[in-house]
């Protein structure tokens, strides 16, 4: 019989760690996914907007 | 036909968790029986309806099934939690009123098994829902194209919202992200506007966001009615990007656009009565349960000290800039200095009572009587000695922010380490972020959150408090 209350209680215990573990890595998981399309399209913009002034300053040239 | 998929996985989620819970009850019933407990007959006829209400009162009561709930999985998941708690407290409840504390003891190990299927299904199930969510998308035969057109940091935002919890609609992204379009006039926007509903068209987009920098924004009419024509809904985001790097709140009054800087919730008359309930609640308690008490005790001991008033006032910044005198017990020797300069480390001002009295935030309770009348909150930002009020407000712009609100015993920046001395103006422009922040998302909530990191961070004891 206390085999099985330990069985339970690990059960219980488990369960509700997993939940919450799994929880915040799908978080992450999902947050991460969105960032990096967000950071792949801020580069884009930041490229066409480099762009758009074609004219380089001297510091760069010297670059 | 998004519906269809909407409501059918509303409903089976609905339908299992109520399965569950009655093959929870059932379980208990197995294991109970096992014990030797004289049940009456109320509790057995009704164990299974005592299952299902148990359920869907939380259930309810959080709105766990709400569409706009159930289709973001972070909302979905705190609300399971929230009600799946509730749920196990009001079935205790049920067993202990209905059967007795005694016969309540004898059925735990029942107890035990039944919370451990619950949680095991309540892990799986949630699991499973979330792979549905996500795979919902490709067994939708005809499905609900989003799109942007306009590339710009205000078009970023929106597609990273659209993307989070996008389960039942078919996001494309930005349409014109590798394009080098720059609009010289309003004409050639109308003209590459035109060329983009004839696109959206071909490509079987349901729903248009157009985010564009509201002087070319100029014929909303013509706008709709094109797009009507070919079937697509149009919604128009101004690009506030080049205005401002700020993030606004934008709201509707009676058709017109009101743009603020930001949201506070207690500008809603019912929570700023649900704040006025809770501190004349709390502060009656605290005065009856605790002041009654230790008033005199402390009284007594700050007489002991040498002369001067048991209470020391103060007048403070309060709500809308106005002062007001601020109560505390005397924790120093009576000094001309009080009003202008703030304790320190080791302040030899401070009186050995005064120097426990601070130490454990004692000192601060005589501001319940401030929250009685009505000058101070349990929870709010701290306020400050008038000529630190003056001094800050020229060197930190939104200093006053925090002066919307009524100032409080304790605050979101106490509990969050940013109490004690300002040694430096970085050290209150943090302390002012945390206040704006607590002004920008109040809640009941937050507040008893609040109350309690109060009551552990004092007996835990701080490093600032001195």
């Amino acid at each position: 019989m206390i085999i099985t209350y330990y069985l339970a209680g690990l059960l219980s215990g488990v369960s509700v760690a997993s939940f919450f573990i799994g929880k915040e890595l799908y978080r992450y998981y999902l947050k991460n996914k969105v960032q990096e399309k967000k950071l792949n399209r801020l580069l884009k913009l930041n490229e066409k907007i480099k762009n758009s002034f074609p004219i380089a300053t001297p510091e760069m040239s010297n670059n | 036909m998004r519906n269809r998929y909407k409501f059918t996985f509303i409903f089976s989620t609905i339908l299992v968790d109520l399965m569950a819970n009655i093959a929870g009850g059932l379980i208990f019933l197995r294991f109970a029986k096992d014990a030797s407990v004289d049940w009456n007959s109320f509790t057995l006829n009704n164990i299974m309806v005592a299952s299902i209400i148990t359920w869907l009162l939380p259930s309810l009561y959080y709105n766990l099934y709400r569409l706009d709930s159930i289709c973001n999985l972070q909302t979905f998941y705190r609300n399971s939690w929230r009600s799946f708690c509730v749920q196990r407290i009001l079935w205790q409840c049920y067993i202990i009123i209905f059967q007795g504390g005694y016969q309540y003891s004898l059925v735990l190990s029942a107890n035990l098994y039944q919370l451990s299927f619950l949680l095991l299904y309540f892990l799986s199930s949630r699991i499973l829902f979330a792979v549905v969510l996500s795979n919902i998308k490709k067994w939708v035969k005809k499905s609900f194209n989003v799109a942007i057109w306009g590339f710009n940091t205000t078009s970023i935002e929106l597609a990273a919202q659209l993307e989070t919890n996008n389960y039942f609609s078919n996001f494309l992204g930005i349409i014109n992200d590798s394009t080098d379009e720059d609009y010289k006039s309003i004409e050639s926007f109308n003209n590459a506007f035109t060329t983009v509903i004839h696109k959206a068209s071909a490509t079987n987009i349901n729903e248009l966001y157009i985010v564009a920098k509201p002087e070319y924004i100029v014929d909303l009419s013509y706008y709709f009615e094109l797009a009507d024509r070919y079937l697509i809904r149009l919604k128009f985001v101004p690009d506030f990007s080049k205005i401002s790097k700020l993030q606004f709140s934008i709201s509707n009054f009676n058709n017109f656009y009101v743009i603020t800087p930001r949201q506070e919730p207690l500008q809603d008359a019912y929570n700023r009565l649900i704040k006025r309930i809770f501190d004349i609640v709390f502060s009656f308690l605290v005065i009856i349960l605790l002041l009654s008490w230790l008033y005199p005790i402390l009284a007594i001991l700050i007489k002991r000290q040498g002369h001067g008033p048991v209470l020391f006032k103060q007048l403070r910044t309060g709500k809308k800039n106005q002062s007001f005198w601020c109560y505390k017990f005397r924790s120093m020797q009576v000094n001309p200095t009080s009003d202008t300069q703030q304790a320190q480390k080791n302040d030899v001002r401070v009186t050995a009572i005064g120097k426990f009295m601070r130490r454990t935030s004692i000192d601060e309770l005589p501001q319940f009587f401030n929250v009685l009348i009505g000058n101070m909150s349990v929870v709010g930002p701290r306020p400050h000695m008038i000529k630190h009020t003056e001094d800050y407000n020229v060197h930190i712009n939104n200093f006053m922010v925090r002066h919307f609100v009524k100032p409080g015993i304790t605050g979101l920046a106490q509990v969050s380490g940013y109490r004690g001395e300002i040694k430096k103006v970085s050290d209150m422009r943090r302390r002012i972020k945390s206040d704006i922040d607590y002004v920008q998302n109040w809640s009941l909530v937050k507040d008893i959150k609040i109350c309690f990191l109060t009551v552990f961070n004092t007996l835990k004891g701080e490093e600032n408090a001195f």
